[in-house]
C-alpha cells in the first residue's frame, strides 16, 4: 500500500465534508485493523479500486451522523431510518470518490461506482492477505471512519 | 431516380456508377462506368441523328433513330434502378447490334455508315466479357459481312475487295480487343487476389501494423488489431499521439512527443534513437466510454521503410506486451520473495521450534499493544511513536537473537524511521506512513509464521530436534544462565556480541559450550557479589555476563566476561599457601602468576565444594582442552570490577572458506 | 585530442577522466576540468575542445542550460557532447537529445560503456 494512493481519499473526504456539508473534519491517529472485523458503524460506502493497485476503500458512518449528513443535504431534519439516508450517503461517497479520482490519475488507478451497505454490524469482505489501515475522523456532529485495504501490485 | 444535391464531379460519378459510387470493386466499377457512358453517349448520339434526319426530311430514319434513342434512355433508367448491369449491357449490345447494322446497310455519306461497326467489338467485349462478347461480336461481324457483300444488301456499292478489307479490319479489331480485355481481366484478377491476401494478412496479424507520414499521421490502411490495441474504431488518418494521448500520463506523453520530434530531425544517431525510445515499452491506460478503463503495455517499433520522397516513409508496429511485462515483474517479485523466504527458512530451520513459537507470540503481543494504543482515542501522536519505537526495538532484539537477520533488519529500519520522527517532530502524515510500514512488518511476520508452521510439521514428522548451530548455542547459554541464576538466587543476564550462525566454527561448538558453561558456573559461584555489595559498588542489581566472538586472519577469539568481583590475588595467594606445592612459591608470586593458578587442578577458592563450581577440576580441564585444540586461554581481571577470559582458537581449515 | 569533463564533483571528474585515458586509444587525450557550466563555457571558448563529457545536475548553470547555449552558437553546433547522468529515466535523456546532446551515459561510468558510445559517435 502506498501512502500516495491513500492521500487523495483523505483530501477528498475533508474537502467534500467542508465544501458540501460545511463540516470541518479532523483525522485522528491511524491504526491497523485487527483480524476481527467487528465494528460499530451502521452504514458504509464501498469504493472499489483497480489498476496498478487493487482493493477497497470504505467510508463508514454511524446512523446518527448519516442522518445528520442527509439533513444537511436535503435541507430538513430526517430520521436515521429515512430512505433518503442511503441515497445521501451514496451521493456523498460518490462525490468523494470522484474527487479522489483526480489525485489518482497519475497512478493508473480506476475507481468503481460506490455501493452502500447498511445495517449495524454489516460485514465488509476484505481480502484476507491485505493489511487494512483505519483512519478515524471526528466532526462536530460525530465520528466517521475511512478504511483502506490496497494490495501492492506491480508498481511501475 | 432521385435528384441528389452534390458537387458536379460527385454528381457525374453518381450518374456514371448508377448511384453505387464506390460500393463496387474497382474492376466491376469501371465496367459499370463504361456501360453507363456508352448508354448515355449512345442515346444522345442517336437522338442527334434523329434530329439530323428530321431536319433533312428523312422521316423513316428519323423516327427509327428517335425510337432507338428512347429505348436506350429507358435502358439507362433500367440499369440505374435495378443495377442489373449484365442485363443492361446485353440490351445495349443488342440495340447497338441492330443499329450499327442499319447504319452499315443504309450506307450514309460515301458508305461511312459501316465505319461505326468497327467500335462494336470493343463495346461487346467490355460489356459482356471475353466469351459472350466475342460470340456477339463475331455474329455481328458475320451480319455486317453479309450486308456489305451481298449484292442485294450492299447499298453502298462496295467492291468485294473493299468489303473484304472492311471485314478483315473488323476481325483484327476484335482480336486486339479480345487480347486487351483478356489481359486486363487477368491483371485485375491478380490485383484483386493480391489485395485479398493483403487484407487477410492485415485482418489476421496479431500486431498493430500501420504506416505514418512525416507528421506521424496514420495512413489509410492498417491491421485490424491496431484498432483493438489503441481502442479506436477508426484510427486511419489520425496522428499517433492523438490516439495515445488519453491513455498516457502527462510525462509519458511529453517524452513521446519530444521523441517523435527527434525522429525526422536527422541529427540523431539511429542507435541512440532506438535506445531512448520511450514508446519501446510503455504503459497505457485507455479510458472506456462506460467509465471503466483498460490497461495494457504496448511496444511500439518505428521502422523507416521507403525513400524520403514517399508520403508514408514510416511503418509502425505495435505489440501487446502486457502479459510479458506482467510475467516478468511477477517472476522478479517471486524470485525476490523466494530468495527472502529461503533466507528466512534457513535462518529459522536452525532454531528450536519452541523458541520460534515464543518469538512469534511475543512479537504479536507487542504489535497488539501498539495497535490497541493507536486505536484508542486518548493516545497522542507522541505516545504512539514512543510505543512503536519500543516495540520495534524489542521485536528487533528478539529477531536478531534468533538469527532472523532479514526480519530484524527490516524492523531495525522501521525503528530508525520512528526514531527520526520522534526526534525531528512528526506530522499526521508520518503516522500514516508508519502505520503502513507496520502493516508491512505484520505481513512479514505472518509469512514467518507460515514458514514456521511448515517447519514444525516437517520437524514433527522427522523428529529432528535442534540442529548444531550458533543460535542453539546462545539459547542454551541463556537457559543455563537463567537456571544458575535461579538456583543461586542471584539475578543475572547474558549479553551476546557478534554471535550468529557462523560465528563459532562447527569444530569448536562443543568445546565453546563446555568452556562457557564452566565459566558461567564460576561467575555465579565466585563472581557475582550479593545485592548489597553490588549496590555499594554502584553496579546493576543483576550481574552481567558478556560473551563476544570475533574473527581475525588467524584466530577465532571468544571473550567471556562477568561484572562480578574479579580475581582477588590475595585470596588466591592464601589458598595457594595452603596447598603443599605452592606453599613456598606462593609467597612471592605476582598478581599475574597468581591469576594463572586458578587453572591449576585442585585449585578452587570456594568455601565448600558444592554441586556447583566448587570442584576445581573444571578450570584446569578447560585450559587443557583449549590447549589440545591448539588454542590459548588468557585471563584478565580488575578486583571488584570484572573478570574476563579470552579464548583464542586457530581458524580451522574448513571454516576459512566461510570467513 | 582535447576533452572537457564537466561535473561539480571532483571525484566524479576523476572517475570519468580515468575511464577515458585508461583506454589505449584515448590515453593521450588532454583533459580539461570544469566544475560548473560557466567555467565550462569559458574553457570551451578559449580552447579547441573536441569532446565534452557533461554531468547533468550542476549548480548555477546545469547541463541542459549549457548545451542550449553551446548549440546556439554556430561554431559549437557540431561539438560532440555526451551527457553523463545518474538518472536512467528516459525523460531527461530525450529532453537532452532534443537540446542537442549527441549521446548519453549512465553513472557509474565504465571505460567500456564510454568507449562504446564514442565509437558510435565516430570519435
Amino acid at each position: 500500500m502506498d501512502i500516495a494512493h491513500i492521500e487523495p481519499f483523505i483530501e477528498a473526504t475533508v474537502g467534500v465534508f467542508r465544501d458540501m456539508l460545511g463540516m470541518e473534519s479532523q483525522f485522528l491517529t491511524p491504526y491497523l485493523l485487527g483480524a476481527d472485523l467487528k465494528h460499530e458503524w451502521d452504514i458504509s460506502g464501498i469504493i472499489g479500486i483497480a489498476g496498478d493497485s487493487k482493493g477497497v476503500v470504505v467510508i463508514s458512518f454511524t446512523a446518527e451522523l448519516a442522518a445528520e449528513i442527509t439533513s444537511v443535504l436535503v435541507g430538513h431534519k430526517v430520521a436515521s431510518d429515512d430512505p433518503d439516508v442511503i441515497d445521501a450517503v451514496g451521493e456523498l461517497v460518490n462525490i468523494i470518490a470522484g474527487n479522489a479520482k483526480k489525485g489518482l490519475e497519475e497512478f493508473r488507478l480506476s475507481i468503481s461506482l460506490p455501493s452502500i451497505i447498511r445495517g449495524s454490524n454489516h460485514q465488509i469482505s476484505w481480502q484476507s492477505d491485505v493489511p487494512i489501515v483505519g483512519i478515524p475522523f471526528r466532526t462536530a456532529s460525530g465520528k466517521f471512519h475511512l478504511s483502506v485495504g490496497l494490495e501492492n501490485i506491480i508498481s511501475s | 431516380m432521385q435528384a441528389k444535391v452534390k458537387k458536379p464531379a460527385a454528381l457525374v460519378m453518381d450518374v456514371l456508377t448508377s448511384g453505387t459510387n464506390s460500393a463496387l470493386e474497382a474492376g466491376q466499377r469501371s465496367r459499370v462506368v463504361f456501360l453507363n457512358s456508352v448508354t448515355l453517349a449512345g442515346g444522345i448520339m442517336i437522338a442527334l441523328f434523329a434530329a439530323l434526319n428530321f431536319s433533312v426530311g428523312n422521316l423513316p430514319l428519323a423516327i427509327a433513330c428517335a425510337s432507338v434513342s428512347a429505348i436506350v434512355f429507358a435502358n439507362f433508367a433500367f440499369i440505374r434502378a435495378t443495377r442489373r448491369f449484365l442485363a443492361g449491357g446485353a440490351v445495349d449490345c443488342i440495340i447497338i447490334f441492330l443499329f450499327y447494322l442499319l447504319l452499315a446497310y443504309s450506307g450514309g455519306e460515301a458508305g461511312s455508315g459501316v465505319l461505326w461497326s468497327m467500335t462494336y467489338p470493343l463495346i461487346a467485349l467490355f460489356l459482356l466479357g471475353p466469351v459472350w462478347g466475342s460470340a456477339v461480336a463475331l455474329s455481328y461481324g458475320g451480319a455486317v459481312a453479309a450486308v456489305i457483300f451481298h449484292p442485294l444488301l450492299n447499298k453502298s456499292g462496295f467492291p468485294p475487295l473493299y468489303s473484304a478489307r472492311v471485314v478483315g479490319t473488323y476481325f483484327f479489331i476484335w482480336v486486339f480487343a479480345l487480347i486487351y480485355e483478356t489481359v486486363r481481366r487477368a491483371t485485375q484478377a491478380r490485383l484483386l487476389e493480391a489485395k485479398k491476401q493483403t487484407d487477410d494478412i492485415l485482418a489476421g496479424v496479431y500486431d498493430g501494423i500501420f504506416l505514418m507520414d512525416r507528421n506521424f499521421r496514420l495512413g489509410a490502411v492498417h491491421s485490424k488489431r491496431l484498432e483493438e490495441l489503441v481502442e479506436s474504431t477508426d484510427p486511419a488518418g489520425k496522428p499517433l499521439l492523438d490516439l495515445l494521448a488519453p491513455a498516457l500520463a502527462k510525462k509519458d506523453f511529453d517524452a513521446a512527443s519530444d521523441y517523435l520530434d527527434l525522429f525526422f530531425a536527422g541529427t540523431v544517431n539511429e542507435a541512440l534513437l532506438a535506445e531512448i525510445n520511450p514508446l519501446s515499452e510503455i504503459g497505457l491506460n485507455f479510458p472506456r466510454p462506460d467509465g471503466s478503463s483498460v490497461s495494457r503495455r504496448l511496444r511500439f517499433q518505428f521502422i523507416r521503410i521507403a525513400s524520403a520522397a514517399s508520403p508514408f516513409p514510416l511503418m509502425g508496429v505495435a505489440s501487446d506486451v502486457t502479459d510479458e511485462y506482467a510475467l516478468k515483474r511477477k517472476l522478479e517479485a517471486e524470485e525476490k520473495e523466494h530468495k527472502r523466504s529461503m533466507e528466512s527458512l534457513f535462518q529459522i530451520i536452525h532454531v528450536d521450534p519452541a523458541m520460534m513459537r515464543e518469538f512469534i507470540s511475543d512479537t504479536e503481543a507487542e504489535l497488539e499493544t501498539v495497535s490497541d494504543l493507536m486505536r484508542s482515542e486518548e493516545s497522542s501522536g507522541a505516545e504512539v511513536l514512543e510505543t512503536l519505537f519500543q516495540s520495534a526495538h524489542a521485536i528487533k532484539g528478539n529477531a536478531a537473537l534468533l538469527g532472523l537477520q532479514e526480519f530484524a533488519s527490516k524492523v531495525h529500519d522501521y525503528e530508525d524511521s520512528v526514531k527520526a520522527k520522534i526526534d525531528g517532530g512528526h506530522q499526521w502524515r508520518d503516522l500514516l506512513e508508519l502505520t503502513l510500514a507496520l502493516a508491512d512488518i505484520k505481513k512479514e511476520l505472518d509469512s514467518l509464521k507460515f514458514l514456521i508452521q511448515k517447519i514444525l510439521r516437517f520437524q514433527s514428522e522427522t523428529k529432528t530436534a535442534g540442529l548444531r548451530d550458533g543460535s542453539l548455542l546462545t539459547w542454551s547459554i541463556e537457559k543455563i544462565v537463567k537456571r544458575e541464576s535461579a538456583r543461586c538466587g542471584i539475578p543475572a543476564s547474558v549479553r551476546f556480541e557478534g554471535f550468529n550462525r557462523d560465528s563459532v566454527p562447527d569444530e569448536y561448538r562443543k568445546l565453546a559450550k563446555d568452556v562457557i558453561i564452566q565459566l558461567i558456573r564460576n561467575s555465579f559461584a565466585h563472581g557475582f557479589e550479593d545485592k548489597r555489595t553490588r549496590a555499594e559498588r554502584r553496579k546493576d542489581e543483576a550481574g552481567l555476563i558478556t560473551l563476544s566472538v570475533a574473527w581475525d586472519e588467524a584466530n577465532v577469539t571468544l571473550r567471556y566476561s562477568d561484572d562480578g568481583r574479579g580475581l582477588d590475588p590475595e585470596l588466591i595467594r592464601r589458598k595457594a599457601l595452603s596447598l603443599p606445592e605452592f606453599s613456598v612459591k606462593a609467597k612471592t608470586m605476582s598478581a599475574g602468576e597468581l591469576g594463572k593458578l586458578i587453572f591449576h587442578p585442585g585449585f578452587s577458592t570456594a568455601e565448600s565444594a558444592g554441586l556447583g563450581a566448587g570442584r576445581g577440576i573444571g578450570m584446569s580441564l578447560v585450559k587443557r582442552r583449549i590447549g589440545e585444540a591448539g588454542g590459548k586461554l588468557a585471563v584478565r581481571s580488575a578486583l571488584g570490577r570484572y573478570l574476563e577470559f579470552v579464548v583464542s582458537l586457530p581458524i580451522p581449515r574448513s571454516a576459512e572458506a566461510v570467513s | 585530442m582535447n576533452v572537457l569533463v564537466v561535473d561539480d564533483s571532483r571525484i566524479m571528474r576523476n572517475i570519468v577522466k580515468n575511464a577515458l585515458v585508461h583506454h589505449p586509444r584515448f590515453s593521450s587525450a588532454e583533459c580539461f576540468d570544469a566544475g560548473d557550466g560557466a567555467e565550462a563555457l569559458r574553457i570551451i571558448e578559449s580552447n579547441k575542445i573536441d569532446l565534452v563529457l557533461l554531468d547533468w545536475n550542476m549548480p548555477m548553470m546545469n547541463g541542459l542550460e549549457l548545451v542550449k547555449r553551446l548549440r546556439a552558437k554556430s561554431e559549437y553546433a557540431k561539438l560532440p557532447i555526451v551527457m553523463i547522468t545518474s538518472e536512467s529515466a528516459k525523460y531527461s535523456v530525450i529532453e537532452a537529445v532534443k537540446a542537442g546532446v549527441n549521446d548519453y551515459l549512465v553513472k557509474p561510468v565504465s571505460e567500456k560503456a564510454l568507449v562504446e558510445k564514442l565509437d558510435r559517435l565516430g570519435i
